[in-house]
């Protein structure tokens, strides 16, 4: 049986490959759903963060909406090593509770980042 | 024998609306027909249906649910979820959904095995070769694959029951199972 706090769907955002650095280079980590056809908004949590690093330095990775001067900030920004792997899970990561595209960006590229999403609605 | 409901025996896995001898009611075509269980048997989960690819944003085509018709004087009980990540709703026949509001027809997606694990609202019936249509929805902002659909449940085979004994059950003297093979 599913874990109890579990409210939507559960699945995997697409391979984003952060090749510049910097705000004005923001990857589309989730495209939220906004079908006419379905009833109601859908809004997503992210579950799990697969990231690696191999800029040559270590750097941060920030997450939220928007791209350019229009990026907002959504969770603290997380600390990338250089040619280190890391896995956020769910109980790493604030239930941040998104209703528009998530995005990302990094202080040095190239880093790759993944998202396992929940669909909520 | 207790007079039963589909949907009314509670919590718990699936369970047979009804076993050997237990008068039956079937809706179809808004008419009642009335009939005794003659045998059943169990059917696993199995994929019935695939929709097939959905682009992103788009309501696919209802398709027949051909694997679920049976033969004659014969019903089928079925439970059923979604695999993929699409939004699909259930005609039984073609124009009437199931379920179905004054203002809507709810669509079931993976969700519900989440919410309804033993999968009592996903529950319809299917008398003869009577079959249902499925239509696939992909809300979601990327193409899907496919959208493919399973289900279980129990095939039941019928036969007549005497005139006096439906009056009996009409009159609310014999016990019955009213299954509805349609929706509104």
């Amino acid at each position: 049986m599913p874990a109890v706090e579990q409210k939507g769907i559960r699945v995997a955002g697409p391979l984003v490959t952060l090749a510049a650095a910097g705000v004005a280079n923001t990857g589309n980590l989730w495209q939220i759903s906004a079908f006419a056809q379905r009833v109601g908004v859908t809004t997503a949590r992210i579950k799990r963060l697969k990231v690696v690093n191999y800029s040559g330095v270590s750097t941060w990775l920030y997450i939220g909406t928007g791209t350019g001067v229009g990026f907002v900030q959504a969770m603290p920004r997380l600390r990338l090593l250089n040619g280190v792997n890391d896995d956020y899970a769910e109980n790493d990561l604030p239930e941040v509770e998104f209703s528009a595209n998530i995005t990302c960006y990094v202080d040095n590229a190239t880093c790759e980042v993944q998202a396992e999403i929940e669909e909520v609605g | 024998m207790p007079e039963m409901w589909p949907h009314k025996s509670g919590l718990g896995l699936m369970e047979p609306v009804a076993l050997k001898d237990h008068n039956v009611a079937i809706l179809w075509s808004d008419q009642w027909t009335y009939k005794k269980v003659r045998r059943w048997d169990a059917v696993p989960p199995f994929q019935f249906l695939n929709l097939g690819a959905i682009a992103a944003n788009t309501t696919g085509a209802a398709v027949n649910a051909v694997n679920l018709e049976l033969l004659d004087d014969e019903f089928g009980q079925y439970r059923w979820w979604v695999i993929d990540n699409a939004q699909v709703r259930l005609w039984l026949p073609a124009a009437s959904g199931v379920p179905r509001l004054r203002n809507l027809q709810p669509v079931f997606d993976s969700n519900v095995i989440v919410r309804d694990p033993c999968l009592h609202l996903t529950e319809f019936f299917v008398w003869e070769d009577n079959r249902p249509q499925f239509q696939g929805i992909n809300g979601s902002n990327y193409a899907l694959a496919q959208a493919r659909l399973v289900c279980q449940g129990f095939r039941y085979r019928v036969e007549d029951l005497p005139a006096a004994d439906i009056k009996e059950i009409q009159a609310g003297r014999k016990p019955c199972v009213y299954v509805q093979a349609q929706g509104f």
